[in-house]
C-alpha cells in the first residue's frame, strides 16, 4: 500500500527521487533550498490549506521544502503538510540548529525512527562556537548513525559538501523500545512501511484513517523515550566552554544581579515612562487626538452626518454626540489608544526580543512572592501600564488560577494605564515633589497591602518561577515592528466594538436622565467624605467608562492642590474601564469580575477619604 | 502543588499534548511547560480529555 500523502495533487515528477528539507522553524531551510535548486523553483498550493510548497530540481532529484515543525504529527496545518511530504520522501536533509540541539534533535530522531534515509546539516555552527558550545561531530554521527555535515548557511559554508554527500543519506539508530518495535512490525504488515506505522503508533488519526486503522495511544511513551535518548546524545557530544567574556553574557549577568539589576531596571522603567507617559501620551497624542481627530476629523464627520440626521435626535447623539460612536469612540481608538498601545508594544517588543523580559521576571520574583505571585507576573503588570485590558488577557501566562485572581485584581485596582498616566502626570507635576511622593507612596501601599491580603486570604501559595533565560541580544527592527503591528491590530479589533457599546450605553444613560440622578445622589458623599466639589462626581462617572477619561475630566475643574491629590488617588484606584471589565468577565467569570469592580469602588473611596483626612 | 486535573496540558510552543502532570518540559520541543494547577480545566493552556 502507498504511503499516506497527497503529492499527486501538486505538480511533482513522481518518477524522480525526492529530497525533502526538514527542520524546526527558523533554522535556515530556505537558504539550503535556494542553494540546491538555484532558480529552478515552482510553488504550488497544498490542497486544503493556504500553504505553498516550493519544489525544484537538483541533479536527478526533486527537492521539496517543508514548513518548519518541531516534530512529525498533525497538530496544525503546517505539521500536516510537512508530515505528508516527509512520508513521501526518499531522502531527508534535516537542518538542525547547532545552538538548540536539545530541541532540534528530537525531530532528527523521529525521522530516523520513521526509517527514513537521513542526512543532517548542522547549521549555525558559527553561532554555536561564539557561545562557547563545542560539538563532537564524530560522536554525533556515531550516536545518530547518519552523516552529519557542519554548515553556516548564511555564509555559504558547508553547503557544497552537503550537496556532494546527499546520496550518502542512510537509515540511522532508532530510539524505540523492543516492545514498540514489535508493535511497529504488526502495523507495518498492513501499511507496508514503517514511517506511517510509527505515526499510527504515535496516535496520528489522519494517517491511521488512510489505512482504515485505529490510531494507537503510545505517543507520550514514545516521545518520552525519544526525549531521553536525545538528552543523552546531547550530554555526550556537547561541551559548554565558559565564555563569559562576550558583551551579551556580561550584560546578561549584570541584569540578573540585584545590586546592578535593580538600578538598571529602574532606569529602563524611567525611559519607559518618558517614552510612553511623556513622549507618546503627551506629545504624540497631542497631535493625533487634539490636532487630527478633534481638530480635523470630528468637525468633518459631524458636518457629514448632520446632513442626514438631526444632531438633537437620539440617533444623532448616539452617532455624533458628546459620547458619539463616530466622534468620541473613533477619536479615542485612533487618536488616543492606537498611539499609546503601539508605543507601548514597541517598547515591550524591544524588552522581549533583547532577552530582558525573563531577566526582569527572575529579578522581581522574590518581591512578587509576598503578593502571592511569581516573577512571571511582572509581564502582565508591565503591560498594565500600557493597557489594563490587554494585560488582563496576558494573565493566562500565569501558572494557577489563584495567581490570575491576584494579578487581575491588582491590575484592576492599582495599575494606571498609559493614557491615565499621561493625564495624571500632567495634573500632578505642577503640585510639586511633596504631592508626587504622597501619591506614589499611597498607590504603592494600596498595591502591596491588597496583594499581601489576597495572598493570606486565598488558599494555596505562589508557584515556583520556571523560566528559560535566552541570551541577551540586539533586537531586530523588522521583528519589533511586526510584533507591534500585530498586537496593536489585535487590540483595536478587540477593544473597538466594546468601546462603541460603552459609548452608546453612556449616551442612553445621559439622555434618560440617569446620569444626572446618580450625580445628585452621590454628591453628599463626594463633598462630605472626600472633601471634593460636587462637580467632581461627573468626572468619576465618566471614569466608569474609562479611568483616563475621568482623570481628564478633573483637568477642567478648579481644585486646590489637596483636592487634586485626593481626586487623582481616587481615579487611579477607581473601577477598571468597561473594556477591561468585559475581558475580566471573559477570563474569570462574572462573579469575580464583579468582586474586582466592587473592591475597586471601596478601595478608591476609602483610601481617598483617608488621605483627605490627613493632608 | 498536587495537580488533580483530568485535562491534558498543551505545549504553548509546539502544541504537543501532555498527559503526565509531572513532566516539566515538553518532550517534543523541550520548552518549559506551564505549571500545574489544581483548577487547570479552566485554564486556556489545558484541554479537557
Amino acid at each position: 500500500m502507498q504511503s499516506c500523502h497527497k503529492l499527486d495533487k501538486i505538480n511533482i515528477d513522481e518518477s524522480k527521487e525526492k529530497v525533502v528539507l526538514v527542520g524546526n522553524p527558523n533554522v535556515g531551510k530556505s537558504i539550503f533550498f535556494n542553494y540546491l535548486t538555484d532558480s529552478y523553483v515552482s510553488v504550488s498550493n497544498y490542497p486544503g490549506t493556504t500553504l505553498d510548497i516550493s519544489s525544484g530540481e537538483f541533479k536527478d532529484y526533486i527537492v521539496l521544502d517543508t514548513p518548519g515543525v518541531y516534530g512529525v504529527s498533525s497538530f496544525n496545518d503546517e505539521e500536516k503538510v510537512a508530515r505528508d511530504i516527509i512520508l513521501s520522501a526518499d531522502i531527508i536533509v534535516n537542518i538542525v540548529d547547532a545552538v538548540h540541539l536539545e530541541r532540534d534533535l528530537f525531530l532528527t530522531q523521529q525521522l530516523i525512527d520513521m526509517d527514513k534515509k537521513v542526512i543532517v546539516a548542522l547549521n549555525m555552527m558559527d553561532e554555536a562556537r561564539s557561545r562557547g558550545l563545542e560539538i563532537d561531530l564524530e560522536k554525533l554521527k556515531e550516536d545518530l548513525g547518519v552523516e552529519v555535515i557542519p554548515t553556516v548557511a548564511v555564509d555559504n559554508k558547508g553547503l557544497a559538501m552537503l550537496s556532494d554527500t546527499i546520496h550518502n543519506a542512510k537509515k540511522g539508530n532508532k530510539s524505540l523500545s523492543s516492545e514498540m518495535e514489535e508493535r511497529l512490525e504488526d502495523i507495518s504488515e498492513k501499511t507496508e512501511n514503517n514511517a506511517d506505522s510509527l505515526l499510527i503508533l504515535e496516535g496520528d488519526q489522519y494517517v491511521a484513517s488512510h489505512f482504515n486503522l485505529e490510531a494507537l495511544d503510545f505517543r507520550e511513551e514514545i516521545y518520552n523515550k525519544r526525549r531521553n535518548r536525545v538528552n543523552n546524545i546531547v550530554e555526550n557530544i556537547l561541551t559548554k566552554v565558559e565564555n563569559n567574556n562576550s558583551i551579551g553574557d556580561k550584560i546578561g549577568s549584570l541584569l540578573l544581579k540585584p545590586l546592578t539589576g535593580i538600578p538598571i531596571l529602574l532606569v529602563i522603567l524611567y525611559f519607559l515612562y518618558q517614552f510612553i507617559g511623556v513622549f507618546v501620551a503627551q506629545t504624540l497624542v497631542g497631535i493625533t487626538e487634539e490636532t487630527i481627530m478633534i481638530g480635523m476629523y470630528e468637525p468633518f464627520i459631524i458636518d457629514l452626518v448632520s446632513n442626514f440626521v438631526s444632531t438633537n435626535s437620539l440617533l444623532g447623539k448616539i452617532l455624533i454626540g458628546e459620547f458619539g460612536v463616530l466622534t468620541m469612540t473613533v477619536t479615542y481608538i485612533f487618536g488616543l489608544l492606537l498611539p499609546l498601545v503601539a508605543g507601548f508594544y514597541f517598547f515591550l517588543a524591544i524588552l522581549e526580543d533583547s532577552g530582558y523580559m525573563p531577566r526582569i521576571a527572575a529579578l522581581v520574583d522574590r518581591g512578587l512572592n509576598y503578593l502571592g505571585l511569581n516573577g512571571r507576573a511582572i509581564i502582565p503588570m508591565l503591560l498594565g501600564f500600557g493597557c489594563v485590558t490587554m494585560a488582563t488577557v496576558t494573565t493566562r501566562l500565569l501558572g494557577s488560577k489563584r495567581e490570575k485572581i491576584i494579578a487581575i485584581f491588582l491590575l484592576g485596582l492599582a495599575i494606571p494605564c498609559s493614557a491615565q498616566l499621561g493625564v495624571i502626570a500632567g495634573l500632578i507635576a505642577p503640585l510639586g515633589l511633596k504631592y508626587f511622593i504622597i501619591y506614589v507612596i499611597t498607590i504603592f501601599a494600596v498595591y502591596a497591602i491588597a496583594g499581601t491580603f489576597l495572598n493570606k486570604v486565598l488558599p494555596g501559595k505562589s508557584t515556583d518561577l520556571l523560566i528559560d533565560l535566552p541570551p541577551v541580544r540586539l533586537p531586530r527592527l523588522k521583528n519589533i515592528l511586526r510584533k507591534t503591528y500585530l498586537k496593536s491590530k489585535y487590540f483595536i479589533f478587540e477593544a473597538g466594538p466594546i468601546f462603541a457599546m460603552g459609548a452608546i450605553g453612556i449616551t442612553l444613560l445621559k439622555e434618560g436622565g440617569i446620569l444626572y440622578w446618580i450625580q445628585e445622589k452621590v454628591a453628599p458623599f463626594i463633598v462630605g467624605w472626600l472633601k471634593l466639589p460636587k462637580e467632581t462626581t461627573e468626572a468619576f462617572i465618566m471614569g466608569i467608562i474609562r479611568r483616563d477619561f475621568g482623570a481628564a475630566g478633573l483637568n477642567s475643574l478648579a481644585l486646590t492642590s489637596d483636592q487634586t491629590l485626593v481626586s487623582l488617588i481616587v481615579i487611579t484606584l477607581f473601577v477598571p474601564c468597561i473594556a477591561a471589565m468585559l475581558v475580566m468577565i471573559k477570563e474569570q467569570g462574572f462573579k469575580q469580575a464583579l468582586m474586582v469592580w466592587l473592591g475597586s469602588w471601596f478601595a478608591a473611596f476609602a483610601v481617598g477619604g483617608i488621605v483627605a483626612l490627613f493632608i | 502543588m498536587d495537580c488533580t486535573t483530568e485535562g491534558k496540558r498543551i505545549c504553548p510552543t509546539c502544541n504537543n499534548e501532555i498527559e503526565d502532570p509531572d513532566i516539566l518540559r515538553c518532550p517534543r520541543c523541550n520548552k518549559l511547560l506551564m505549571m500545574k494547577c489544581s483548577e487547570c480545566r479552566k485554564c486556556s493552556f489545558f484541554k479537557k480529555m
